[in-house]
């Protein structure tokens, strides 16, 4: 589908004119909620859960069964209610979205899978054309906000490394083909997807397009969005590093790099993590050795050191988190609700700067309750944005499989045992 | 690396040789091929020395090696050793103290005589004489050994119950202990070099004891297994050890009976009529005693009555396991509390009651379910959570019916939240005086080993057979003499 098509099923849909359906898309549509202040905007929010848990309530007798088991009521719930409602994402992986997912919603959606790299069994996430349409409205908006600009229908162009079969797999790569697409922005894909039958992850049978690379690198329209996984950006940089000189004046001359000149309002965006790299320097050391082969303009066309975004989405989340690095750390969209929960407890924590579990609960999703930790550490700090805090990365949770030798009437030989 | 880390041979084979080998931060030193070869040639007479000593005289010795354990548990002796122990076991010190006692019961005379007494049907003079049965037929119990023994579980009772019933049994035997028990179960055996000072009874003893730890691949543990002179294995535990084990045994040409005690787990069952806050209590108890790693811990409970009744129980067991369970802290990793506590919510998703804890040193879970167990489904998207990790969790399924009991023990082992478990070892009962009879009756079709009070289901009687085998009968052959031909 493409973001009219995608547009157009959202507006025939059977909860189109539902009244929570309307309000919330009414709400994705006000860019104006970006110059709100936070308390306004978790009043809203607080509104928003509320109104959620009704609303999945009328639709689905599973979500009243376990409104009533947890004690929630959906017309005093509070925000501190969203640690009891939070499933962890792997009970997402296989078919386990599907539980969730209302009767009512449309069934003409698209279906997301998580790369495979954290886990065995990938995560499957289903977009209704309401979900998709939301997906494409608030994602823009936030990435605008924080790229700081406006993003001008019908200008520049984007490399995204990544190939295009994995815009119906992948929702990060969705989002960015969906969101350029509506705004009428040209999307080359840097990466062909190779031997697409055999078992593996997508990232691990992926290989560069060099002749779309080259139309990117050559093409003189303005600004120039690099988007791409830290690891994508950090191997082309370390080989503009390594060339020998006579490579470089050969390179130079067939496609214009080194340096990447991405132009005025030029930036590379990262997502998706690490995608199975191990040995990856810190982002900070990435963004250091990128800036010296990738340059980028203010949008009066003074040089500037090329500013990086960093995605963190999900496939279990409708809209993403992004920072700007040496700008902001991490906001999300102003509906949705991040919050940190006590690593031992799972309970609710506001202390700033402490490490904990991250969950999110996305108001704008209609066809499920979209409350979950996927397993990440992270902290917040407060800050003087619309949200009134920034989020911070730490580290994926570390998950021991197998087991120790425990059993007190007799493990077994314990070197066969003590796997992990 | 200290002496505290370093795991020596304990025995007294002269001039003995070992491979040195480092794991997990231990240096191993394995007792060599040759050095066990020369122990073992010297066995039969051994055995043949320890088998004409009166048995009496036999369990005196060990009746004084526990004298000399609880004396030195008295004067703190083994303080340091308690310290050791809760590092490498993983249990709080307030366990490790409590299993140290029960060293003095595993070495018990009273206690192993009347295991003996139920093991040769009364007839323990028999393990030094013929006695006799019938009319000039007489039988009497020999060593069926050299025994080996591999009990690697990390507590302390497990090894030492089998290696005392053999040694008493008058067997040659090698102990193979785990890394976690190795110095607790070693600290125990030296006890019997003390007691030999004036006794040679104690020595001998004492001389047929070998301990050692060999690595899974070690070219000593192949030949003992495969090769070596022996006449019965005795192995505890479970795969992938169990079969790599049995293969090793199945060669080797000396035929070694051998005897796998394999996982096993247990399940509370009360109902509504003994549902107060006493067995409550009870529960609770054998949830907090060693985590639920013994093969008799109950991982499962069974309440028969109403749902209304179950919960009310299940508040009360909160209660108990709130206050008995910060008497033995436990500690509960990043890793494992993501684990739990995701399941527990998709336990609650999935229409399951759940009671918790989140105190970091007492984090337990009680799941109520309707009729049948949510548990497995759950298992399958967090596989980590396995019976093995599954710490003060017990899952409590409301049935109304007492035939659905039977049921709920039968599908245990196959069930997936119980991977690794061979069989329901135990069936602790809480139930009112009038269905104890029959529904132990009907247990005995369900492959079940001991039906207890649901209060001790930790404890063992003294002349409890284990998992359905009588270890001092399998430790022995039975000669039978007979003075007169047959009239026939």
């Amino acid at each position: 589908m493409n973001s009219s098509e995608i547009f157009d099923l959202a507006s025939k849909s059977r909860l189109a004119h539902d009244p929570y359906v309307e309000k919330v898309w009414g709400l994705i549509n006000d860019k104006g909620l970006f110059n709100k202040s936070p308390h306004y905007l978790r009043e809203l929010r607080k509104g928003l859960f509320r109104d959620a848990l009704k609303f999945f309530a009328g639709h689905s007798e599973y979500y009243a069964q376990l409104f009533e088991r947890l004690g929630i009521n959906p017309k005093s719930a509070e925000l501190s209610d969203l640690a009891k409602l939070a499933i962890p994402s792997d009970i997402l992986r296989g078919d386990g979205h599907k539980q969730f997912v209302i009767k009512d919603a449309d069934e003409n959606g698209e279906y997301f899978m998580s790369s495979g790299t954290t886990n065995k069994n990938p995560v499957k996430i289903y977009r209704s054309p309401i979900d998709l349409a939301v997906m494409i409205k608030a994602n823009t908006d936030l990435f605008e906000y924080v790229y700081g600009d406006y993003l001008e229908p019908g200008k520049g162009v984007a490399l995204f490394m990544a190939a295009p079969e994995l815009r119906y797999r992948l929702n990060f790569v969705a989002f960015v083909h969906l969101a350029l697409e509506s705004k009428n922005i040209q999307l080359i894909y840097g990466m062909d997807l190779k031997d697409e039958s055999k078992d593996g992850r997508p990232w691990q049978k992926l290989e560069p397009n060099k002749d779309n690379i080259l139309k990117f690198l050559k093409s003189k329209e303005e600004p120039k969005l690099f988007f791409t996984a830290p690891a994508g950006v950090y191997l082309m940089s370390k080989q503009f590093d390594t060339m020998s000189m006579t490579k470089k004046i050969v390179y130079k001359i067939a496609s214009g790099a080194p340096p990447v000149a991405l132009g005025r309002g030029g930036v590379i965006v990262t997502g998706g993590g690490t995608k199975g790299f191990t040995d990856l320097p810190q982002y900070g050391k990435i963004v250091e050795l990128s800036r010296k082969h990738f340059k980028s303009k203010d949008r009066s066309g003074v040089d500037i050191p090329v500013p990086f975004m960093d995605v963190l989405g999900m496939t279990e989340t409708l809209t993403a988190l992004i920072d700007k690095f040496g700008v902001m750390d991490k906001v999300p969209h102003p509906l949705s609700e991040v919050f940190i929960l006590n690593p031992k407890t799972y309970e609710l924590m506001e202390e700033e700067g402490k490490e904990g579990v991250v969950g999110i609960f996305n108001p704008f999703v209609t066809s499920w309750l979209e409350i979950f930790y996927p397993g990440d550490i992270m902290s917040f700090h407060r800050s003087e944005n619309f949200y009134g805090s920034e989020f911070v990365y730490v580290r994926r949770l570390k998950l021991e499989e197998g087991w120790d030798l425990q059993r007190a009437c007799g493990g077994t030989l314990e070197e066969l045992m003590g796997r992990k | 690396m200290d002496e505290a880390t370093c795991l020596n041979p304990f025995c007294e084979i002269e001039e003995y040789e070992v491979d040195k080998k480092e794991q997990v931060g231990f240096i191993i030193n394995e007792l060599k091929e040759k050095s066990l070869s020369k122990a073992l040639e010297k066995s039969k007479d051994l055995q043949s020395k320890l088998a004409k000593i009166p048995i009496h005289e036999r369990l005196e010795v060990l009746d004084k090696v526990g004298r000399l354990w609880a004396e030195k548990l008295d004067r703190g002796e083994y303080n340091q050793l308690k310290s050791f122990l809760a590092k490498s076991t993983g249990y709080s010190t307030q366990l490790i103290e409590l299993e140290l006692s029960f060293v003095t019961f595993v070495l018990n005379g009273e206690n192993i005589r009347r295991n003996l007494e139920y093991s040769f049907s009364k007839r323990i003079e028999g393990l030094h004489r013929f006695i006799e049965v019938e009319d000039q037929e007489s039988y009497r119990f020999v060593p069926a050994g050299p025994v080996v023994i591999i009990s690697s579980g990390n507590s302390l009772i497990p090894p030492l119950i089998p290696t005392v019933l053999s040694i008493t049994t008058g067997n040659f035997t090698i102990l193979k202990p785990s890394i976690s028990n190795y110095f607790g179960v070693v600290e125990v055996c030296k006890l019997f070099k003390e007691a030999s000072i004036g006794s040679e009874i104690a020595k001998l003893m004492m001389n047929a004891l070998t301990i050692s730890y060999f690595t899974h691949d070690s070219d000593s543990l192949k030949y003992i297994l495969g090769k070596a002179p022996i006449g019965v294995i005795n192995f505890w535990g479970g795969e992938p050890a169990r079969t790599y084990i049995s293969k090793l045994v199945s060669e080797n040409p000396n035929h070694p009976r051998l005897l796998i005690n394999g996982p096993l787990t247990g399940v509370a069952v009360i109902d509504k009529a003994s549902a107060d806050e006493n067995t409550a209590e009870n529960l609770a108890l054998n949830m907090v005693l060693y985590d639920q790693q013994l093969c008799s811990s109950p991982t499962r409970a069974i309440f028969i009555g109403s749902w209304r009744d179950a919960i009310k129980f299940a508040e009360n067991v909160g209660t108990a396991l709130n206050r008995i369970g910060r008497e033995y802290p436990s500690s509960t990793n990043e890793s494992s509390i993501y684990t739990l506590q995701s399941v527990r919510r998709a336990l609650q998703l999935g229409g399951s009651t759940v009671y918790a804890s989140n105190e970091s040193e007492n984090m337990w879970t009680l799941i109520v379910s309707k009729g049948e167990s949510a548990l497995e489904n759950v298992v399958k998207s967090f596989p980590a959570f396995n019976i093995y990790s599954r710490r003060r969790f017990i899952e409590i399924i409301v049935i109304e019916d007492y035939n659905q009991l039977y049921r709920l023990v039968d599908e245990l082992p196959v069930n997936e939240a119980y991977s690794g478990v061979d069989k329901v070892q135990t069936v602790g009962l809480a139930l009112s005086n009038d269905k104890v009879e029959e529904v132990s009756e009907k247990l005995t079709s369900y492959g079940v080993y001991r039906i207890v009070p649901l209060q001790d289901m930790f404890i063992r009687s003294a002349l409890e057979p284990y998992d359905g085998v009588n270890l001092a009968s399998f430790f022995t052959n039975t000669i039978y003499l007979r003075k007169k031909p047959i009239e026939w």
